[in-house]
Formats: structure tokens, sequence, C-alpha cells
């Protein structure tokens, strides 16, 4: 069999990491070493991220459903208690949709807690 | 025209029409119908606005299964510094692909045909 070199693994292995490091700034895009450092951080911020953004839509969905609120002169907490002893369940995913889309809806639903 | 459903424990806006992925129903294959009944909220023009405590009753959301699909891939990948440890795994979430067929809005039981709506029009 004829013999294959190590440099040619070695290539393949590193243009796999310069390839995932397209557009990022400076030497990280061209370099393997400072392209892999930055590969592998990206990759660790893209684990912790997806659990971050879940708890930065929830707030977010939280300031909408509050600015709605609002509008008919009640505050998020007084709401979200009242949805909560009239059983309606809602998630906040909703509600803020509502609030920001469909202001007639959600109306109707403040109406309703209010009423109690 | 929308309504609000709720398939395990996640909570769906949807009209006529729509498209949508929802975690996989092992069972269904491609053409297969399914029926949603844990309605949350209607805002229909024909039967106006109808907020359920917390379902409303006796009406349905009946979708198409287009596809049995997986997610798009997620690498998850672990590194702790200085202890040599690294970890990649690849994960794609199994989900069902869905096509709302139609809103069956009137109620067809007779405990819950109130005067609200007279018309009996089925809305689609």
């Amino acid at each position: 069999m004829s013999r294959v070199k190590a440099g040619t693994i070695t290539r393949t292995r590193h243009k796999k990491v310069v390839r995932k490091a397209k557009g990022y700034y400076g030497r990280r895009k061209n370099t393997f070493k400072a392209a892999n450092q930055a590969v592998e951080k990206a990759a660790q911020y893209a684990y912790r991220d997806r659990k971050v953004k879940k708890r930065q839509f929830r707030s977010l969905w939280i300031q909408r459903i509050n600015a709605g609120c609002r509008l008919h002169g009640i505050k998020y907490s007084i709401f979200i208690n009242g949805l909560k002893k009239i059983n309606l369940t809602f998630n906040r995913k909703v509600l803020a949709d509502l609030a920001a889309r469909e202001p007639d809806s959600f109306k109707e639903i403040v109406a309703k807690v209010k009423a109690g | 025209m929308f309504v609000v459903f709720e398939f395990k424990d996640k909570q769906y806006k949807v009209s006529e029409g729509d498209i949508l992925k929802i975690p996989r129903v092992e069972k269904l294959k491609k053409d297969d119908d399914i029926n949603f009944e844990k309605i949350l909220f209607i805002n229909s023009d024909s039967t106006g606005l109808r907020i359920g405590t917390p379902y409303v009753n006796g009406v349905s959301i009946k979708a198409k299964v287009i596809e049995q699909i997986r997610d798009k891939k997620i690498i998850v990948f672990k590194k702790k510094r200085r202890h040599n440890y690294r970890r990649k795994i690849g994960h794609r979430q199994d989900l069902t692909l869905i096509k709302i067929k139609s809103l069956n809005l009137s109620s067809n039981k007779k405990t819950t045909t109130k005067s609200e709506n007279k018309d009996i029009v089925d809305p689609i």
C-alpha cells in the first residue's frame, strides 16, 4: 500500500475547523490555532446561551404583558394572580403575543380577570 | 381569526393553514389526522371571542401530519479548561410537522350549545 504522509491528515483536520471559523475577525479566520480556540469557545457559549435564551424570552414576555396590562389599569402581578384565581392557564408566551398583536383579545382576558 | 390550543404542555396560537412543529407523536404516519381538544382561546369572526376556563368545551382543531421530522442538529459541546475534558454530542429533536386543516368551532355537543352562536355555519 502506498504511504499517506501525516501532513495530509493534519491539513484535512485543520481545514474542517477553519471552515467553521468563516467570517470571524482577524487571525481567527485563517490560522488553525486561533480558529480552533474561537470555534470551541463559540460552541461553549452556544450551549450556555440556549438556556439563557429561555430566561431572556420569559422576561421579555413579562415586560410585554406588563405593558399590555397597564394600558387597562392593572399591574402584571395582580393580573397573573387573577388568572390563576379564575383558573386560566395561558402561558406567558401566548399572553405576550396577544398583548402585542391582538389587543382586542387581550383586553377581553384582562376584563375577565378584573371581573374575577 | 385564530385559536390558542395546548398540546403536551406547550401552547400554540394558530389559524387555518398554519404549519407547525409539535413534539413527536410516535404512532402517527404521513397524512394521518390529529385532533386537538384542549382549546384555550378562540377569536373568530363568526363566533366571537371565547375564553376557556381553562378549556373551551366541544370544539376541536383538526390537523394533518405532513411528515415526521427531526429538527436541525444541535451541537452540545462541553469543556472544562485545564482538566483535559471535552464532550461533543450531536442532538436532533424528534418532531412532527403538521398543517392545521380546520377549526371546528361550532359546538356539537348538546351541553355546550348556548345562545351565543345562533348560526351553525361552520366558519371554515
